[in-house]
């Protein structure tokens, strides 16, 4: 079934290091997965397991050590032409976590939300400039006379729909959205997750979501990827994740979701990960394996073995 | 649960002067706090649920003055307080408090021991060696091994759960009777969260604690409160048991907050969403204050404040749905699918 759909973002054995080169801080440990077009690909994982420094490395904020970031077809990463490079920075856009740090207090929303507009050099005129403006605006909810307003008189929510506007501004394909909603109060976030869904389902998004809240994760994503310390340990649809999770991480990370049910919470047992559990070796690594059709996990064979008897 | 009340707000009206303005952030809250229970304060950003329990503790900025009400704890009407000599009777020593983030909340010029052992000393009145041997209890009590080598390492050496654990060690170091935890895990990971959560109710246990949570987050709640009252626009809205709460709330603020949550939405359609803002409290609020972004308001809520009305000994809510004369008014079909579970 998914064989003809068409793969919009491809990461292969992508490395990223941080720090000088005699004392190498790898961030990110070969980590391959690939997007299909107009899905919502979640990314899942602690503070600290690479999770976001994937979503940058792919919008090319950090350079990456080692593998390939390929974007329809065609690698980004490392040298490229000028043409695809201005290409790419036009059809990848970026959502960021905080609206109250993530937009210039000093300018106004107008040129907040065409800032992209003035630095790919689309050279348009004053008036096709303010239209494309309004219109973002519009498409996000907001009024087009906002566009004369500073940040601060706006709420969380609103701000973070300025964030959105900007991105849509240059009428991307590929959205990372990076904890976009973990900012905002519960009541606004529903808005901003509707206003996610509305959005790709009118103009065929894909979204990049990295999240650390699984319950999101699951209401928004149609496949999720389980990052541990750099490494992606499980990869599946959302549902079966749920339904059957496979590594010991993903098991831990389900049994932490708060669930707003008093009886269900009484009776949760947390499970804790300890890495200790693997008993890996030199010459003895966890390899990716396919333990159900479309659901993958990172296991040696014994563990592999253990972890599909689960569920026969 | 019967035991005693230890301490109770009555009518509490807090405002704030901002630039000559009168801003009203805390508009008639009455709540009483029972012994050895844990309270939930649930409410969105701007509802005046931190203010409302930062006047336990005298901590209002100085811009911000209580102008009716009381808080009797112990006999005595905590709103008469004024100097710092008063408060120090009750901060820390009665009621601690453990703040939202631990990168903040912490000195990072000074050992981790140093700053457990200052709360030890001012408290308890330990020094020398005795203070430290407090400290290193303290510690292994908040779930830090190795304590010895701890005790001298800085906050930059901890992570953000082993530091949010050291703020509870300063918080509890204190032997208070009240402990309020302002949105404790927002700021950690989901698995930790579920740790440093999982440790109040052990302290709350061990030292016989009553505890206060603050949080906007619904999940939480249902973890660790025994009761929960919800706040809107500076006034408690609905009081009740954890299970009152969730499985059979009343007012139509609480049923919008329950929606509104992922967890509960059906994959594939649109999330159930609050529309509008809360309102402006820089000018009076005329009538029920979520009315204006309640789809089934009545008439009346827009002319006048409900009072409470009891739906049981342990639950309250404040909207004049509850009123024998109103219409009926059918639950959200989330809401009332939960009903059942109880």
């Amino acid at each position: 079934m998914t064989a003809e759909r068409k793969k919009l973002v491809e990461v292969e054995g992508l490395t990223v290091q941080f720090g000088s080169r005699r004392h190498p801080f790898t961030a990110v440990d070969g980590v391959s997965f690939h997007i299909f077009e107009g899905e919502t690909f979640g990314l899942v994982g602690e503070s600290g397991s690479g999770k976001t420094t994937i979503g940058r490395t792919i919008i090319r904020i950090h350079p990456a050590s080692a593998g390939k970031v390929v974007f329809d077809g065609k690698q980004i990463n490392g040298h490229i032409p000028r043409a695809l490079d201005h290409e790419v920075t036009r059809r990848i856009q970026m959502i960021f976590q905080d609206p109250m740090a993530s937009l210039n207090e000093r300018a106004k929303v107008d040129y907040i939300v065409a800032e992209g507009l003035y630095s790919n050099g689309f050279h348009l005129t004053k008036e096709e400039r303010e239209k494309r403006v309004a219109r973002a605006l519009e498409a996000v909810g907001l009024l087009p006379e906002f566009a004369s307003r500073f940040p601060h008189e706006f709420s969380g929510g609103q701000r973070q729909r300025i964030g959105i506007a900007r991105a849509l501004i240059m009428e991307p394909d590929f959205i990372i959205a990076d904890e976009p909603i973990s900012a905002l109060d519960v009541s606004i976030r529903a808005q901003v997750l509707n206003l996610l869904s509305e959005l790709q389902k009118a103009r065929g998004l894909t979204y990049l979501f990295i999240a650390h809240d699984l319950s999101v994760v699951r209401f928004i994503c149609d496949r999720i990827a389980v990052i541990h310390k750099g490494r992606i340990v499980e990869l599946s649809e959302s549902e079966e994740l749920f339904a059957r999770p496979l590594h010991p991480y993903t098991r831990a990370l389900l049994s932490a979701i708060p669930q707003p049910d008093p009886v269900a919470e009484r009776h949760k047992k947390l499970l804790v990960y300890d890495p200790a559990c693997h008993h890996y070796g030199s010459g003895h690594q966890p390899t990716w394996r396919e333990a159900f059709p479309g659901h993958f996990v990172l296991a040696d064979e014994d563990e592999f073995a253990k972890y599909q008897s689960q569920y026969q | 649960m019967d035991s005693n009340i230890i301490l109770s707000v009555r009518d509490l009206d807090v405002k704030f002067t901002l630039r000559g303005q009168t801003l009203h952030a805390v508009r008639g809250a009455s709540l009483d706090v029972y012994e050895g229970e844990s309270l939930a304060i649930v409410g969105e950003s701007g509802s005046g649920k931190s203010v409302f329990v930062k006047t336990f503790m005298g901590l209002l900025d100085a811009n911000g003055f209580i102008s009716g009400g009381e808080i009797l704890y112990n006999g005595a009407d905590l709103t008469k307080y004024r100097t710092d000599r008063d408060w120090l009777k009750i901060r820390g020593r009665e009621i601690a408090m453990v703040l939202q983030d631990p990168m903040t909340s912490l000195n990072p010029l000074k050992s981790i021991g140093k700053q457990i052992e200052e709360a030890v000393k001012l408290h308890q009145g330990l020094r020398g060696a005795a203070a430290k041997r407090a400290v290193l209890e303290v510690l292994q009590d908040v779930g830090i091994d190795d304590p010895e080598r701890r005790y001298r390492q800085y906050p930059h050496e901890f992570s953000g759960g082993m530091r949010q654990r050291v703020v509870i060690a300063i918080a509890v170091a204190c032997r208070p009777k009240i402990l309020i935890c302002d949105e404790p895990t927002t700021a950690l990971d989901v698995t930790i969260q579920a740790q440093i959560l999982d440790l109040i109710k052990q302290l709350q246990k061990k030292h016989h604690l009553t505890t206060i949570y603050i949080t906007h987050d619904l999940g939480v709640v249902a973890n660790v409160a025994d009761r929960i009252a919800v706040m809107y626009a500076g006034g408690i809205v609905e009081v009740g048991t954890c299970e009152e709460v969730f499985y059979d709330p009343r007012h139509p603020y609480t049923w919008a907050l329950l929606s509104s949550l992922p967890q509960l939405g059906v994959k594939g359609e649109p999330l159930f969403s609050i529309q509008g803002t809360p309102p402006n409290l820089f000018h009076e609020v005329k009538g029920d204050a979520f009315a204006p972004r309640n789809p089934q308001a009545l008439k009346i809520d827009f002319l006048l404040d409900p009072p409470f009305f009891e739906v049981s000994p342990t639950h309250k809510a404040r909207t004049w749905l509850l009123d024998p004369r109103a219409p009926k008014v059918d639950k959200p079909r989330i809401i009332a699918s939960r009903e059942g579970r109880k």
